[in-house]
């Protein structure tokens, strides 16, 4: 016979229980609530406060000086974007797994550090014009003299950086079905070393990683060449919560302004990229 | 380059023991009335304490972090700033933690103390507060101080909120100025004076709490 | 026998756990200035009793009356109750962090709300009486067993009880340890302190005992003054018991 007490408090567990468990389940079986209201679906007046998001390891669009200042090539146009508004921008560092949950619920207004315009982001968030345009790229030795085919299906190590899109671009060539191994390392730096020192016959890379780090490193630069490009092109753009039209809107015309001057030119030298 | 960002790093050390040291102390106000909760109380509370423990034991930190920031605070209508926040998931994890160590620690002062103490006249509670406690406590200190080192790896995982501490502005170093090693060299240092210098101390502390007499028994 | 001359009153007292009948209807009175002796085999019920007394355990069934007031019902402050009994206890439950000066005046402190100088004042006096002011400052861990128990009963002495139960005072202890904390007994029952002393030691009993009571079963087979129960008991059971006592002593003196 079970004790009354131990029947009274599993009842009223199990009541506890199951009024959380359906409380959690909520969202599955009801309508989500609506998104919050957009804060910037007018164009944001002179003096607004707004939040620029930014990944701060990611260099040279986004990194940190000695001073833990955020710097970079798109810490400087959105700079010149905010001046041009009026508007007081504070540039956030984020952890970029979170970057884009902390937009859509309204830690950051916008993100600008060297995003990628994807199909899958832009579920989510609403990108404005790409402003910077790549393309991945696979780098060998200069001394190589094999041919892309034979790289590929040599069974050796093609290094790329882990969990980046070089990383996803080496597997669908895996899937492809060419005969290379991936190396999958911790920085673009490290795969570029792993080629210098022999572990690897190739790197894939992006040009946005590579462009700015052959320009900083042309000790380095000179014993690369280009064996192919990978992909098509792709480009990085500001994302935005999709009912912030005005903010958007003074973005994409702050971007076509500034890429039309030669102050565009200027901090691409500068920054390299 | 990297020692441009040696001040850079190390300013991240007084959010790292905000961090732990709000994680602590929160854990500790919420650990050890949990604790004696499990020893003392009614079947019911002690029913409701061991389901808070589980929940918060069970639970990775990294999910608790975002499920409090984007999801308990906001349901109850107001959003924290993410240092306050990540403090607050990390006293609610310590303390979970915390109140098995002093549960272990209460249990091993024998109850006959207390019955003692009853019988002078004090209540269940006085009893405790004034008997219990007080040995309970001094023989949490070494698990206490694991405790500690343990907060001050999981501080790391704040970052995903946000907040700028020593890890998080270790990796930002690392990527500006392209140097993986020696950023982190000097990060763990840090780290190893601070897990080393604060459980010292509180090894001295626990040195010269020690009961005499008593030694080897705790 | 007006009913101010007794302290303890009690009346078919109960306990059971789960299907263990340990006390199965236990009555007595304690005179003022009495000294009652309980003994009998383990598992008696002895300790039980005394813990029922001061509703350290609680009793199923029974009553319990101090000086007139009655300690089992449930209005009565139990903690003003269990101030006017010094409970002594088997395994001493000294308070381990605290010296024994300390030890002895913490009730004081904490339970009668005194200023620290004066509790301790009283407390190096009651240590006094139980011959271990120079011990004041030691820990429990530095002092031997007869000494701990010792403390023990000046913590309960501090304290102004108007009875002292003793639950096997010198079980616990190494032979050679017994003697002294039996002096300290026999000095307080000389000063006519009230006392319920449940214990093997006979010759203890039977030198200031004024009634002993047989226990076994949970009840109270007989009674009567200690010559009485140990030399010429009316139940074979209480002989035996006390034959085997006998032989027990024998062999420790020797």
């Amino acid at each position: 016979m079970i004790k009354t007490q131990y029947a009274i408090a599993g009842i009223v567990i199990a009541l506890i229980v199951g009024a959380a468990a359906s409380w959690v389940m909520r969202p599955l079986i009801s309508p989500p609530p609506p998104p919050p209201k957009a804060k910037f679906a007018e164009i944001p007046p002179p003096g607004t406060k707004i939040i620029h998001g930014m990944d701060a390891a990611y260099p040279p669009f986004t990194e940190i000086d000695p001073t833990g200042k955020a710097v970079g090539f798109d810490v400087d146009v959105v700079d010149w974007i905010a001046k041009k508004y009026g508007w007081t921008v504070e540039h956030k560092p984020w952890e970029w797994a979170a970057i884009v949950t902390a937009l859509v619920k309204g830690d950051l207004d916008f993100i600008a550090s060297g995003m990628t315009h994807t199909a899958e982001r832009a579920g989510e968030v609403w990108f404005t014009i790409p402003y910077y345009t790549y393309i991945h790229h696979i780098l060998v030795s200069i001394g190589e003299t094999r041919t892309k085919e034979e790289i590929l299906n040599s069974g050796q190590y093609i290094s790329c950086q882990l969990g980046a899109t070089s990383d996803k671009w080496a597997e669908k060539l895996l899937k492809e079905g060419y005969k290379f191994k991936k190396l999958a390392l911790d920085s673009y730096e490290l795969a570029f070393e792993a080629v210098l020192d022999g572990r690897a016959v190739g790197v894939l890379s992006d040009s946005a990683f590579t462009g700015p780090y052959f320009k900083e490193r042309p000790d380095v630069a000179a014993k690369f060449k280009e064996l192919c490009t990978v992909g098509g092109v792709e480009s990085y753009a500001y994302a935005t919560r999709p009912g912030d039209y005005g903010l958007r809107n003074a973005l994409n015309q702050g971007l076509e302004e500034l890429m039309a001057s030669p102050y565009w030119d200027e901090l691409r030298e500068k920054w390299g990229v | 380059m990297v020692w441009e960002y040696l001040s850079y790093i190390f300013w991240g050390v007084p959010w790292t023991l905000g961090l732990v040291g709000g994680g602590l102390a929160l854990g500790f106000i919420i650990g050890l009335p949990i604790a004696i909760g499990q020893v003392y109380g009614s079947k019911g509370l002690k029913a409701a304490l061991d389901m808070y423990v589980w929940f918060f034991r069970s639970t990775a930190l990294l999910v608790l972090l975002f499920l409090f920031f984007w999801g308990v605070f906001p349901a109850f209508g107001f959003k924290l700033d993410a240092l306050i926040c990540s403090i607050v998931v990390l006293g609610l994890r310590t303390g979970a933690y915390q109140s098995q160590i002093f549960r272990g620690a209460i249990e091993s002062v024998g109850e006959g103390q207390l019955i003692a103490a009853c019988a002078l006249g004090m209540s269940k509670l006085r009893g405790i507060y004034h008997i219990v406690l007080p040995q309970a406590l001094r023989i949490s200190l070494p698990g206490w101080s694991n405790e500690y080192a343990i907060i001050l790896k999981d501080s790391a995982i704040c970052f995903a909120l946000g907040v700028q501490e020593i890890l998080t502005r270790t990796r930002y170093v690392v990527m500006a100025t392209h140097e993986p090693l020696l950023p982190y060299f000097i990060a763990g240092a840090l780290f190893i004076v601070l897990t080393y210098g604060v459980t010292k101390i509180i090894n001295i502390v626990y040195e010269k709490a020690k009961i005499p007499g008593l030694v080897g028994r705790m | 026998m007006s009913n101010e001359d007794v302290v303890l009153k009690v009346e078919n007292v109960h306990k059971s756990y789960g299907n263990n009948k340990v006390l199965t209807g236990v009555s007595f009175e304690v005179r003022r200035a009495e000294i009652k002796i309980i003994c009998g085999p383990s598992g008696s019920g002895k300790s039980t009793l005394l813990r029922c007394l001061n509703l350290l355990t609680q009793p199923d069934k029974g009553h319990v009356w101090l000086e007139g007031e009655e300690v089992t019902d449930p209005t009565t402050d139990i903690s003003k109750v269990r101030q006017k009994i010094g409970f002594v206890f088997q395994e001493f439950n000294l308070f381990n962090h605290l010296n024994a000066l300390r030890n002895v005046s913490i009730g004081l402190e904490v339970v009668k709300g005194m200023k620290k100088d004066e509790a301790r004042k009283i407390a190096l006096r009651e240590l006094g009486k139980v011959g271990l002011e120079e011990h004041a400052h030691k820990y429990p861990a530095e002092l031997s067993g007869g000494q701990k128990q010792r403390v023990a009963i000046a913590r309960a002495l501090a304290m102004n009880p108007v009875i002292m139960f003793y639950d096997e005072p010198t079980s616990a202890l190494d032979p050679q340890l017994i003697g002294e904390v039996l002096d300290v007994m026999k000095k307080l029952a000389k000063e006519k302190l009230t006392s319920l002393v449940v214990t093997h030691e006979m010759g203890f009993a039977q030198s200031v005992g004024d009634e002993m009571m047989f226990m076994i079963d949970g009840k109270i087979l007989e009674r009567g003054t200690p010559l009485q129960v140990i030399q010429n008991p009316k139940h074979k059971i209480t002989k035996l018991f006390f034959e085997h006592i006998a032989k027990l002593y024998m062999r420790q003196v020797r």
